[in-house]
């Protein structure tokens, strides 16, 4: 894969600690996880520090439109805010999918955060994963009356 | 205080794909960071891909970007 960067790439989880606060929020296959919020980056920049919120997403029925959003409507600052950061690097850095893994354990501390409406959507060939005809009759599919 | 380096909350860009992976792949090509990949119905292209900031891509390929705004 061609690649415009030589950033490392990590994969940051952003550990959710406190008992209630925890089982409330996170059910995954009916299972639960206390991961509160995680991200892959390849932007290059350092690792969460002490005191940083991840993002939060929300999701408010009345103004969810399935044919604009995903899940969520909005974006806010998250309540969890991290406490502590541990790294943990590659073994074999270049030859394994994440050059570091990064666990950010959580602490709940609920704010008052102003929402933000997730924004439009974006559609390019790498929304395609490259391929140019199926992106080029998205295009055209774009420019077809609806008929009534 | 100093601001905290790292503050994922300044606002988000969104990216349509079909896979999940191909989120993945445009992080891992572009120099992005991933925050969340979310379920749409639009059956083409059925995958959200949500990326920290305002994500540009290479200025050759700028052109070839589309929201869907534009289409209306």
């Amino acid at each position: 894969m061609e690649k415009f960067h030589n950033n490392p790439r990590k994969w940051i989880m952003f550990v959710g600690e406190g008992g209630k606060h925890v089982d409330q929020r996170l059910v995954i296959r009916q299972g639960i996880t206390n991961i509160v919020a995680e991200s892959y980056d390849s932007s290059g920049q350092g690792s969460p520090e002490p005191g940083c919120r991840p993002i939060e997403f929300v999701r408010i029925e009345a103004d969810h439109d399935p044919s604009f959003h995903g899940w969520s409507t909005h974006y806010k600052t998250s309540d969890w805010v991290v406490d502590r950061v541990e790294e943990y690097p590659a073994n074999m850095p270049g030859l394994q999918d994440f050059d570091e893994i990064v666990v950010c354990h959580c602490k709940y501390s609920p704010i008052d955060a102003e929402l933000q409406p997730m924004p439009a959507r974006i559609v390019s060939l790498d929304s395609f994963g490259g391929d140019q005809e199926a992106f080029d009759r998205w295009k055209e599919a774009q420019k077809e009356p609806v008929s009534v | 205080m100093p601001e905290p380096r790292y503050d994922s909350a300044r606002n988000v860009s969104r990216h349509a794909a079909a896979t999940n992976e191909d989120c993945q792949r445009m992080a891992a090509r572009y120099g992005w960071l991933l925050e969340d990949v979310e379920d749409t119905e639009d059956p083409v292209l059925p995958k959200d891909c949500v990326f920290k900031g305002k994500t540009e891509f290479p200025k050759a390929f700028n052109e070839l970007a589309e929201t869907e705004e534009d289409q209306d």
